[in-house]
């Protein structure tokens, strides 16, 4: 049994120790950058390792652990190596050190991460100065390069990384004006909005974004506007902030193009492909975990997904059909979106469109109730988790159409 | 303090809890585990952070900085000072996760070690 694991990131390395535990003969784990570890790495602060490891670990021990864990193995890491072409038969070509290398494995997990969503997909207008960084680029010059971004800096969107980057700029000494967030809620996750902004006395401000930004050069000039409810600019509120530096922090994309070469289909609502609970593609031994499947909020997700599919790669067996579940009023999205019909537990992931307070989520079969868990509170910024009893899932049959739905009210 | 409205950050659940009351009787609500009670009491009264940082790394072709932590949070008012110590401090390859980079900062009993290996 071979099994091919493409990106050497949290869940890619967790894929590949899993499937090589499973009993796997080979696997290798292809990277296109010159180490493992993905994104971790550059995201030096804690927060990383608490439900998967049982301790609050930096990205970089996170990834460290991982990576000796990958060598203690033999796990087959390739660095430096593209997959330049993935076809549904799982043929892989990949451009290495070597040269040119063509493999065919028994099992392919896409593990491919996302990417930040940029400028030009939030239309911002104005001048092209230099001086405008989404928030992982400049996590990745101040923390690997050892580069200052700026002096005096705006961020644009409440997004872990950005809250993250506003209170390491601090730390380094330069000045954060503000962070600003087009919801009236704030991205990222609620910690990150105490213990990175409050605690510095970095302004957030709700419903606003960015209108203008001027600069011949260098950024010299960011303008803001308040937004309605319909998140259009109102006129005559626009406040000006005298910054050199305005960091984008706006959100992540599934990395989609080897999944839509092989030929999956990319769902509206995850960015990434269907999957069923071991995170199988609709095509037979490829699989997609991570988020290049679904954003998740923390690397443990990732990885924990990483695992589930790591495992069914290495035994796969086929289920006795398939039923469907499908996000309903007030739920933007659901994983998995198939269930392989099977007498198991199984957890769904999911995230609200509004934040809600004593909000109850229901699994439903056409207008049957199948179960209902309440919740004291849930925002689109944190994954919703439930794990569906065994007897639940039993009474599911083939074909059938589920839909996770919330009764609750808005907070 | 009478009322005070606190974000949890022993976990990423974020809870927001509300802690009234005074030094000798007091009450924590909306926690959704025992720790959100310890976490409100030290919030309150004696405020506490993780911290970490990089400092320069030498002898190494591939990296430039070592990410470093240290091994147990300190006052949130000390974050700054010690910050300060961290940025003059040099580490040289090869290094591993857990090592100490820095001792005893500012006399805190606090140690900086390596969040990862660089062993060449």
């Amino acid at each position: 049994m071979q099994v091919a694991v493409v990106g050497g990131g949290p869940a890619g390395m967790a894929a590949a120790i899993e499937a090589k535990k499973a009993g796997a003969r080979e696997v290798i784990l292809i990277e296109r950058a010159e180490r493992l570890g993905g994104v971790l790495p550059q995201c030096i602060h804690t927060g990383f390792g608490v439900s998967f490891f049982g301790q609050d670990l930096t990205g970089p021990e996170f990834a460290q652990r991982q990576e000796d864990e990958v060598a203690r193995l033999g796990i087959d890491a390739w660095l430096n190596a593209m997959v330049i072409e993935a076809r549904p038969d799982r043929t892989l070509v990949v451009s290495t050190r070597q040269g040119l290398r063509r493999l065919q494995p028994d099992a392919l997990i896409f593990a491919v991460g996302a990417r930040e969503r940029p400028r030009g997909a939030i239309a911002i207008p104005g001048d092209r100065p230099a001086g405008v960084f989404s928030a992982g680029t400049a996590q990745y010059m101040t923390n690997i390069q050892g580069l200052q971004v700026g002096r005096k800096i705006l961020v644009l969107g409440s997004g872990d990384i950005g809250m993250i980057m506003a209170r390491r700029f601090t730390l380094e000494g330069l000045k954060v004006h503000a962070v600003l967030e087009l919801m009236p809620f704030a991205g990222g996750l609620t910690r990150n909005v105490q213990q990175c902004l409050r605690d510095y006395d970095i302004p957030l401000h709700l419903s606003c974004t960015v209108v203008n930004v001027r600069g011949r050069g260098r950024v010299q000039e960011v303008v803001a506007a308040r937004v309605d409810q319909n998140l259009n600019p109102i006129p005559a509120t626009e406040r000006s902030y005298a910054v050199d530096t305005l960091v984008l922090s706006v959100g992540l994309l599934p990395e989609v193009e080897l999944l839509q070469q092989v030929g999956l289909t990319i769902l509206p609502q995850t960015g990434g492909p269907a999957v069923d609970q071991t995170f199988a593609s609709d095509i037979p031994g490829i699989y997609v975990v991570g988020n290049g499947m679904a954003i998740w909020d923390l690397a443990d997700n990732v990885a924990q997904s990483a695992i589930i599919a790591g495992r069914a790669a290495t035994s796969g067996k086929p289920g006795r059909g398939e039923a469907r579940i499908e996000p309903g009023a007030g739920i933007h999205l659901v994983v998995p979106q198939r269930w392989q019909v099977e007498p198991t537990a199984c957890t769904l992931s999911f995230r609200v469109t509004q934040p809600v307070l004593g909000a109850r989520i229901r699994l439903k079969r056409g207008a049957e109730l199948l179960a209902r868990k309440s919740y004291l509170a849930l925002r689109p910024a944190e994954m919703g988790e439930w794990t569906v009893p065994v007897d639940v899932w039993s009474k599911v049959e083939p074909r059938d159409l589920l839909t996770l739905d919330l009764e609750g009210r808005r907070e | 303090m009478n009322e005070q409205s606190l974000i949890c950050i022993v976990c990423p659940a974020g809870c927001e809890l509300e802690v009234s009351g005074d030094g000798n009787e007091w009450q924590v609500r909306h926690n959704r585990c025992a720790k959100g009670i310890d976490y409100a009491r030290k919030e309150v009264f004696a405020p506490e952070r993780e911290l970490t940082s990089t400092v320069a790394l030498r002898g190494s072709a591939l990296e430039k900085r070592l990410p470093v932590r240290l091994d147990r949070p300190i006052a949130r008012g000390l974050i700054l000072p010690v910050v300060a110590v961290i940025r003059e401090a040099v580490a040289q390859v090869p290094v591993e996760m857990g090592d100490l980079v820095l001792g005893d900062v500012l006399g805190l009993g606090v140690n900086v070690i390596a969040s990862r290996s660089v062993r060449e």
